[in-house]
């Protein structure tokens, strides 16, 4: 107890700190420490929310999430799920929601992906390649998008996304097979 | 390792090899050494994980930044688990002001076996129907069992 008592009162000063660590201090209520790991992830999570539900939406989702992660930080118990882990989960489960409530969108609604890179021409390229991914993942169901989104995108294992997704590996294993060939259908 | 084992082991892990697993890793290369076909439909394999893995661009610094600002500024004081927890004279009001509280509460135990009974069933009902969705219909009712089950 001595330990976790040091731990959360320490100031973080240091990007090398994990994120369990981190957590810690927030269960504690530190909102500094709270901003390293929504500053940490952001990026990480837009990108996983713009794949399931959507570009339009992906920031009102990921900001969703991380609040979600704060309110119910007292449920992450540290040993038991790694905090990346626990994280993608409440992230996928706010993708749930937010797709069962969200009216369908039309291609019109969904804005170009911003690009920071400096060449024009890549920058289009990258953003072609990338809009006709979106577009062909919305040929798959929910759960296929979630499990191919995981694998590829977030380089998870099957294990892992088994894990996030509450199901058993044979069945993202299943997930994983028809959205691949679903999707090669489609991008053909 | 027939064709088919090596296709469907391709549209389930994808074209890097370290990813199978580690019992079919050997023969799968065994079988890129002999086959063209199967080198074909691996080369087609590693085009898809390319586009698959196509890395976006991240939130420029002041786009994080506005957004980090936004969801640090909306943070509710304190979690929602713990005020609920948290208030016992709340709690003490609720008890003692519904009609006929003083007549349901020598039967409390009552409720609560009746409670838990249905809660084993329902857990044994649903550990019953959760595994290896095998259609779109069922995919469906995972969203639905997430929405009730996922608690997060």
């Amino acid at each position: 107890m001595d330990t976790l008592a040091e731990t959360r009162q320490t100031a973080v000063t240091s990007e090398d700190i994990t994120d369990e660590a981190l957590m810690l201090r927030v269960q504690g209520g530190d909102k500094d420490a709270f901003r390293l790991l929504v500053g940490r992830h952001i990026d990480r999570i837009v990108g996983t929310s713009r794949r399931i539900v959507g570009a339009a939406d992906a920031e009102d989702v990921a900001q969703d999430v991380f609040l979600r992660v704060w309110t119910a930080r007292a449920q992450w118990a540290p040993g038991q799920a790694r905090f990346r882990t626990w994280l993608y989960r409440v992230a996928v489960n706010r993708c749930i929601d937010h797709t069962r409530r969200a009216r369908p969108a039309s291609i019109d609604d969904v804005p170009e992906i911003e690009d920071d890179a400096p060449g024009p021409l890549d920058a289009c390229e990258r953003n072609e390649d990338a809009n006709r991914l979106h577009s062909a993942m919305e040929h798959l169901s929910e759960q296929q998008r979630t499990a191919i989104t995981l694998y590829y995108h977030e380089s998870l294992t099957a294990a892992e996304v088994a894990e996030i997704m509450g199901l058993r590996l044979n069945a993202v294993e299943s997930l994983l097979k028809r959205g691949r060939q679903k999707l090669r259908t489609v991008l053909k | 390792m027939t064709p088919e084992e090596f296709t469907a082991l391709l549209d389930t892990y994808g074209a890097d090899l370290t990813r199978w697993p580690h019992a079919h890793r050997r023969s799968a290369q065994r079988l890129l050494e002999v086959s063209e076909w199967a080198r074909n439909a691996f080369a087609d394999a590693q085009m898809l994980d390319s586009v698959l893995r196509i890395r976006e661009p991240g939130l420029s610094d002041a786009r994080r930044r506005r957004l980090t600002d936004s969801i640090l500024d909306n943070l509710p004081d304190e979690p929602a688990t713990r005020r609920v927890a948290r208030e016992p004279e709340a709690a003490a009001r609720r008890s003692d002001t519904g009609f006929g509280a003083a007549i349901l509460r020598p039967l409390t135990p009552l409720w609560v076996a009746c409670l838990s009974f249905g809660m084993i069933v329902g857990v044994i009902l649903t550990l019953g129907h959760s595994p290896a969705p095998a259609t779109e219909a069922a995919e469906a009712g995972w969203v639905e069992h997430l929405a009730v089950y996922g608690g997060l």
